[in-house]
């Protein structure tokens, strides 16, 4: 096509255009009340809207608390989502990519299914751990104590990330909301005092270090602590006592005898303090080559199998909940398979059976608890228990008799013997007996309640009672304890 | 259109206009109207709120000076025609020498009372090429903060993988001279007094071997008057125990520990230009340790040289004279071997300096991430105390890996704050943990009073912004303004030249000392420096910080003072000259053996 027709075809489209312009002329004044009335719309909706916003600020909307559940809701499920989805950055190997995108499709699953278990939420900040995604986690173990505020392992993490920040004034603000909650766990309050102490905050850290070492006398670390603390003070004497108390109790805890020599030198014991800084010394080196042999083998791409575990671990911890077992069991399994050191889960699986009677299959899962832990009593006492259940109760009294005999100083053979007497209606004299070892060991109330039963059933009525007020002393909100009382009081002359 | 369907769209418009505005910003609307029934809500836990992000002045980006501000320091690296880029020579095998370089050294090379700056640089690791292959180089201050690129007309371009660098005047003529501790085969410049270097380490038997290096030291071991000369060494590194390790899914450098610990070297000086071996008669090759930063300074007031050396994950060791270059190593009886709570660091460098004015040396120690760097305070007769936590010295350096670093008396008011630079060893890092970064900032800690250290590095200048993977830092007064000026050696990149802009606060007095009978560069000499009641201390080095060298000048900031009474000299050779009459807020020349100061400016 020509430059000139195309020109000529322009110029007629343009004229045909003219006359309905013409037609449609623009006359300013018919829209002014148009105008006049968008203005005052906007001023109103903007009048409206401040008022709003100040009612909602004094609190007096409470016709709109629904749609600020709906509007919470839908931000929680937002935030939701994204806790269970992962960055995976290039780089990463491919068995650590594997495990997490299998990590996120457990949390994907456990967050619709369960929403609102704090569960779920510690399993995704767990994977939001595993992805180094710390603003995701921090959020999913928020979103967790807004569930649970009093969820453990939530303010554990969250102070040891905020340790790692070096923002030691954060450590002490979870550590302290942790305590408004109830929360008292020493590794919490162990990182509280090392706050303190960083901070220079002497005294206080000296306050929660003492009542440390007074609740936990075993905890070493607390006492090595506050031996420093006390070397600060210049009361290198008691300092002394406490880094002696650390190493009595781990003798190879080398940073201790570094105290200690400090402490000695201060005190003017000079050949103490040579000796601890030998011992120091020794330390030291195997410390170092032990560090190096760990490393030469060190891929911590291992550790996230252990990771996606717990995660689904925590699911079938919560199918079994709802009573879904199939899944559950193939969940659990699955969590073994990841890591077979997985006691957890390999405790859920056992009970999982046990609740469905399949006890073969529970007894070999705690056949392998009690080979991974065997100094744990109460896997033992576990093994008995299901036998006992299963009907076998000579082979659950023999399981009862090693476990005591394994550790006299555990109420838990004891105490499940003397249950076993009692449920058979066998030896009640016996039963006494071994009820009253139990409380010796433990002093605990479900020790005292055993030894009621034991004492009811041998007729000793007065004794029994005495017994389950102190049971119910201990646990003044156990429903079994109290219906043990009210029998009581009923056979009572 | 009709009449009508013009008021119906205008009431659209109309009731939309409205429904908008009532609605806009967290209005109403979205809350009236639910669409299923939700749970009730969950009463929120008591929480603390997230970290507020630390706002410094915004201003302070565009160069603006914060109006509350003491310090002020801005990038002149460009302007100062620095274009040096370093290369740690890796090929993304991540081998770990990769991570540790390196030192640069502020001195004068050719006598014209300004500060020239050598930079080291790293070389292709395990047979690989880089063209042009990477070489040190020597800048040359022109004066008004302007420099050149000297290194070929100079002849220091050594293309070895450096490492340490100390520079000093060995030979006692006049200039000053240059030793690099390279990972492979060390150099040795000796100045020819003309601009030009001549690299003699071969044949004054100081080539050291094939060891990793660390940070290097001239000092006079045995008092004789000439220097000798420290070498550190790192580990025993052979490519083939080279092996990746794997944290969180990705590959990072090996750790120090995954090697053997090697023994530093000790060189004696003869006195005819040559040096022999001392280490194993000295004591120094009797322990091995993973040596990095180090520096030398009479820790014990006895007149003689000691050496503390800073090691990575290993307790530091310090080698105290026994007066006759013969060492015994005695961190742990003095306190420095560990932090406070006996941990051993991973120690990076070193400076010494007199932070609370009680008259005693102190040394200052950065470390790495999630380990706080360590002040140990001299408290007399040998004895070190780590008083990091009360004194606030590691404020701001807990996230990260910590390297270069120095006292300076930065805005002259009389104490010495810190200077630390900062950056991970692994560019990785990021990716799996979200608390630190490779590329830092570096940090910056006031001296209130010599109690007290605060973090003000959000405030200082946008020098103190800039992001880097910092490693050696030498600090002198590069424009001969009277303040303490900042180089940077940053990893695998272009360096930095931070320019003191700070207010001053006081007055200040520079000091350089010439030996007669004392070596020339007086390394060793102690100079107080009497103000009224107060005395300013302060030693003369050669090495020091992170593997790097600061020069022989000596920078005091005096505060209001208007005056100084004395100054008195120990030189090495034993002497004390008391000088008297000196002028404030200039840089004074002393010779050894005279009662007077010669102004330089």
């Amino acid at each position: 096509m020509l430059v000139g027709q195309m020109e000529d075809q322009l110029s007629v489209g343009r004229k045909d255009s003219l006359p309905s312009l013409r037609r449609r002329e623009v006359r300013p004044q018919r829209f002014l009340p148009l105008l006049i009335l968008v203005v005052i719309a906007i001023v109103f909706g903007f009048l409206g809207n401040r008022l709003g916003k100040w009612l909602e600020d004094q609190g007096r909307l409470p016709f709109l608390t629904a749609g600020d559940e709906t509007d919470a809701a839908q931000r929680r499920s937002e935030r939701i989502a994204r806790l269970s989805r992962i960055t995976v950055p290039p780089g990463a190997s491919s068995e650590y990519v594997a495990m997490l995108e299998l990590g996120q499709r457990y949390v994907r699953d456990l967050l619709a299914v369960f929403p609102t278990a704090p569960q779920a939420l510690a399993a995704a900040a767990r994977l939001q751990d595993l992805a180094h995604d710390t603003v995701a986690e921090i959020e999913a173990w928020k979103m967790c104590l807004e569930l649970q505020p009093d969820y453990e392992a939530a303010y554990a993490r969250l102070c040891s990330l905020a340790k790692q920040e070096g923002d030691f004034v954060k450590v002490i603000d979870w550590a302290q909301a942790a305590r408004s909650h109830g929360v008292v766990s020493a590794e919490v309050r162990m990182m509280l005092a090392e706050a303190l102490v960083n901070l220079g905050r002497k005294d206080e850290a000296k306050q929660e270090l003492t009542a440390l070492v007074q609740d936990h006398p075993d905890n070493v670390q607390a006492r090595f602590l506050l031996g420093h603390v006390y070397l600060d003070e210049g009361q290198p004497a008691q300092a002394a006592d406490l880094f002696e108390s650390v190493v009595r109790a781990a003798p190879s805890h080398a940073a201790a005898f570094h105290g200690l020599s400090m402490a000695y030198v201060r005190l003017e014991r000079l050949e103490d303090a040579q000796k601890a800084s030998e011992r120091l010394t020794e330390l030291k080196k195997a410390e170092s080559e032990a560090q190096r042999l760990h490393l030469a083998d060190f891929n911590d791409a291992r550790l996230a199998p252990q990771v996606v575990s717990q995660i689904a671990t925590e699911t079938g911890r919560l199918l079994m909940k709802i009573h879904a077992t199939d899944q559950a069991q193939a969940t659990l399994h699955h969590a073994i398979e990841l890591d077979p050191t997985n006691l957890q889960a390999i405790q859920l699986l056992s009970d999982l059976y046990y609740q469905q009677q399949h006890y073969p299959q529970a007894l070999k899962y705690v056949w392998l608890l009690r080979s991974l832990e065997p100094d744990n009593p109460a896997h033992h006492q576990n093994y008995g228990r299901i036998l006992a259940r299963w009907g076998k109760l000579k082979d659950a009294e023999t399981a009862f008799r090693n476990l005591a005999m394994a550790f006299p100083r555990s109420s838990l053979g004891y105490s499940a013997l003397a249950e076993l007497y009692i449920a058979t209606q066998n030896d009640a004299q016996e039963a006494v007996q071994l009820a009253e070892k139990a409380v010796y060991c433990s002093r605990a109330a479900k020790d005292y309640a055993i030894l009621a039963l034991a004492h009811q059933q041998a007729g000793n009525v007065q004794q029994a009672q005495v017994a389950i007020k102190e049971a119910i002393r201990l646990e003044p909100s156990n429903p079994h304890y109290t219906r043990i009382q009210q029998s009581l009081a009923q056979q009572a002359p | 259109m009709s009449r009508m369907s013009i008021w119906g769209v205008s009431l659209i418009i109309v009731v939309a206009a409205f429904l908008l505005t009532w609605n806009s910003s967290s209005g109403w609307l979205s809350k009236r109207l639910p669409l299923f029934p939700t749970s009730p809500p969950t009463p929120p836990a008591q929480l603390p709120s997230s970290p507020s992000p630390t706002n410094g002045n915004p201003d302070q980006h565009e160069g603006a000076r914060a109006p509350d501000s003491d310090f002020w320091f801005v990038d002149a690296t460009r302007e100062a025609g620095i274009d040096f880029v370093h290369t740690h020579g890796g090929s993304g095998k991540r081998y770990l020498v990769e991570t540790i370089c390196a030192g640069l050294a502020l001195f004068d090379y050719d006598g014209d009372g300004l500060i020239d700056i050598y930079f080291l640089n790293g070389a292709p690791l395990d047979q690989q090429e880089i063209a042009p292959p990477p070489r040190n180089a020597l800048y040359r201050n022109m004066g008004g903060f302007r420099f050149i690129d000297v290194t070929e007309e100079a002849g220091v371009g050594d293309s070895g993988y450096g490492l340490g660098v100390a520079t000093a005047d060995y030979d006692n003529d006049g200039d000053q001279d240059i030793y690099v501790n390279n990972f492979g085969p060390n150099v040795f410049y000796r100045n020819n007094g003309d601009g030009t270097f001549e690299e003699i380490a071969g044949s004054v038997e100081l080539r050291d071997g094939n060891e990793v290096g660390a940070g290097t030291a001239f000092f006079d071991a045995d008092r004789d008057g000439d220097l000798d000369l420290y070498v550190g060494h790192y580990v025993v590194f052979r490519y083939e125990d080279h092996r990746v390790a794997f944290v969180g899914g990705y590959p990072r450098y090996p750790s120090p520990r995954d090697y053997q610990p090697a023994p530093d070297a000790l060189y004696l000086n003869n006195g005819d230009g040559s040096f022999r071996a001392w280490s194993h008669e000295s004591g120094i090759a009797a322990v091995a340790g993973t040596s990095m930063g180090l520096i030398v300074s009479d820790i014990d007031d006895d007149g003689d040289d000691d050496v503390f050396v800073c090691n990575d994950v290993l307790a530091n060791f310090l080698f105290q004279n026994r007066g006759n270059a013969q060492f015994t190593e005695i961190a742990l009886i003095a306190g420095t071997a560990y932090n406070r709570f006996g941990s051993e660091n991973a120690s990076m460098g070193v400076d010494v300096g007199d932070y609370n004015r009680d008259g005693r040396l102190d040394f200052f120690m950065t470390s790495y991430q999630g380990e706080l760097p360590v002040l140990y305070e001299n408290r007399g007769h040998g004895q070190f105390e780590d008083v990091t936590i009360q004194t606030g010295a590691g404020d701001g350096c807990l996230p990260h890996v910590n390297w270069g670093t120095g006292f300076a008396d930065f805005e002259n008011d009389g104490d010495l704050d810190l200077f630390i630079a900062c950056g991970h060893v692994d560019d990785m890092i990021e990716l799996i943990d979200s608390s630190t970064s490779y590329n830092t900032p570096n940090v910056l800690l006031r001296n209130d009073g010599g109690q007290q250290f605060t973090n003000v590095s959000s405030n200082s200048g946008p020098g103190l912004a800039i992001a880097l993977p910092s490693r050696g830092s030498g600090l002198d007064d590069l424009d001969n303004d009277g303040d303490i000026d900042v180089a940077i050696l940053n990893l695998n990149t272009h360096a930095t030249l931070l320019r003191n802009e700070s207010p001053h606060l006081g007055n200040w007095i520079r000091i350089r000392l010439i030996g007669s009978t004392s070596n020339r560069d007086a390394v060793g000499a102690r100079v107080t420096v009497q103000v009224g009641q107060e005395k300013y201390v302060d030693e003369v080095h050669s090495g020091r910080g992170y593997q790097s060298d600061h020069g022989r000048w000596i920078h005091f900031g005096l505060g209001a003072a208007k005056r100084v009474d004395a100054i008195h000299v120990r030189w090495p050779s034993g002497r004390t000259d008391i000088l008297s009459g000196a002028p404030i807020n200039r840089s004074l020349t002393i010779i050894e053996g005279t009662s007077s100061v010669a102004t330089v400016d």
